[in-house]
């Protein structure tokens, strides 16, 4: 509805006096709060994107490593059953 | 006043607040300032309330998404009103499956001539006529007229040169008092 007010001007005097309701509020702020944890959680994973890329590398030869010890364990062993007989 | 009262921070201090210092609960504050200009800015392109509802809701949480690159050149209101009214022409282009305007051709010898007698219309009789304008003629009178943008901001807000501010406004006048000269022909 049009304001009743004495303005000057016809545009003013056509702006509506509603008001958005309270619940558009709680739906802006919990969107909000959405779209704040997520940036959060992707800084977070951006400000440690090296240390969790050195972690997997660093993760990736350790089992490597344990892998060739095993193998080597295993021949080692093969080796000293062999020597043995 | 009474949102001035409980925050006398300028709502450029509060982006800084939010932006820099990550205090987003502080976008309850400019929130409160303005979902309801906001809302009925929507409400001037778009009639039926919850659809009005809608738009502002999108609107106000796309300007939180984008308050960084808020860059102080302009007020906030305008920048806020600026992109209430683009997300609000794009709606009703989408809705009436519009085509955009041609851009208009720019001329630097543009002059000016503001009929004092536009500003005298009546208000029922501008409403009226402003529902048979195109989106973007009510998007720049309604800058102009009811949110007082000057000339200099709007061609910041555009990013058009003055002249072809000018010619825009002018030509929605035209439009604008063409239509209101029609309906009192039709009332005769």
């Amino acid at each position: 509805m049009p304001n009743s007010n004495q303005e000057t001007s016809p545009f003013k005097a056509i702006v509506s006096e509603e008001k958005l309701p309270l619940r558009i509020r709680d739906e802006v702020v919990g969107t909000m709060e959405i779209i704040t944890l997520f940036g959060n959680i992707v800084q977070l994973f951006t400000a440690n994107f090296g240390n969790i890329v050195v972690a997997m590398l660093s993760n990736t030869e350790i089992n490597e490593e344990k892998t060739a010890l095993k193998d080597n364990s295993s021949y080692s062993l093969n080796d000293n059953t062999s020597s043995l007989t | 006043m009474a949102v001035k009262l409980r925050s006398p921070l300028s709502d450029e201090e509060l982006i800084k607040f939010i932006v820099e210092q990550g205090k987003t609960g502080m976008y309850g504050i400019l929130y409160d300032r303005y979902a309801d200009k906001v809302y009925r800015k929507c409400l001037s392109f778009e009639k039926d309330r919850d659809a009005a509802q809608d738009l502002a809701h999108d609107i106000l949480i796309k300007v939180f998404v984008q308050l960084a690159k808020f860059e102080s050149r302009s007020r906030f209101s305008t920048w806020l009103y600026s992109i209430t009214y683009n997300f609000c022409v794009e709606y009703i282009r989408k809705k009436n499956k519009l085509q955009t305007s041609p851009l208009d051709e720019e001329r630097d010898d543009f002059t000016d001539t503001e009929d004092p007698s536009f500003l005298e219309m009546q208000s029922d009789a501008l409403a009226k006529a402003l529902q048979k304008v195109s989106p973007e003629d009510k998007m720049i009178l309604l800058m102009k007229y009811q949110d007082d943008i000057s000339i200099k901001e709007l061609m910041q807000t555009l990013n058009i040169s003055e002249s072809a501010v000018k010619m825009r406004l002018a030509r929605a006048r035209g439009r604008v008092k063409e239509i209101i000269d029609d309906m009192n022909l039709m009332d005769k």
